[in-house]
């Protein structure tokens, strides 16, 4: 399979510099978590997290438990589930077993604050699409 | 013998966060080590907007049934209180 895909990368220069770029806005993604993992706090690092998941979704509910969130946040399950709540308790989302709900998009952007959105706009123009979610 | 799932409720300022999900452990000894593991994670590497000092939360550990098991005070990582609690 990755002999195929080397094959037609090999003759095929278009196909090439759309997976480069692909690289490229990935390693723009993963030092943006290194940045806001060095610097944001849980509730913050938490809003990035659901406002990427909320963007390659195509719906406001989001399946994720509690333990799923922890290990993608690199943190213990207690500090989300306090997060979760904060969030909740400001109206962003709504939390059930093993599901969250996006309710106020605008204001979990603020919550993120910096750590959301700089990854997010260099996708949009490198690919000329947005992957950023509007509501 | 099965594990037991004990879930990892926290107190906050009088604030319950209920935990839904909870881990399995073998017996009461390996959840108070679990316990105080987790507690010293959040203390000492975790930085929340919420939470003024992690010393103002406890875990109020429950079982299956609901039934409190375990009140440990996050104040308990530090060495005088863990040999105050002893």
């Amino acid at each position: 399979m990755a002999e195929a895909l080397q094959t037609t990368m090999d003759h095929s220069s278009p196909l090439r510099a759309l997976l480069l770029r692909f690289v490229h806005t990935f390693i723009v993604q993963v030092s943006q978590t290194a940045y806001a993992n060095a610097g944001y706090s849980i509730e913050e690092r938490l809003a990035r997290w659901l406002l990427m998941t909320h963007d390659r979704l195509e719906r406001d509910d989001l399946p994720i438990t509690h333990e799923f969130m922890s290990r993608m946040l690199g943190t213990r399950r207690p500090g989300v589930t306090l997060a979760v709540q904060m969030l909740e308790g400001v109206g962003v989302i709504r939390a059930t077993r093993g599901h969250i709900t996006v309710r106020d998009r605008e204001k979990l952007e603020q919550i993120a604050g910096q750590s959301y959105g700089f990854a997010e706009k260099e996708y949009s123009n490198v690919f000329k699409f947005p992957i950023k979610r509007e509501r | 013998m099965a594990d037991l799932r004990y879930f990892m409720n926290v107190r906050y300022r009088g604030r319950l966060a209920p935990d839904y999900e909870g881990d399995e452990l073998a017996n009461a000894k390996a959840l108070h080590k679990h316990a105080l593991a987790i507690a010293r994670d959040l203390v000492f590497r975790t930085r929340m907007d919420t939470i003024r000092s992690w010393f103002d939360c406890s875990f109020e550990i429950t079982d299956e049934t609901g039934k409190v098991v375990l009140v440990m005070r996050f104040a308990e990582v530090l060495p005088k209180f863990a040999a105050g609690s002893a």
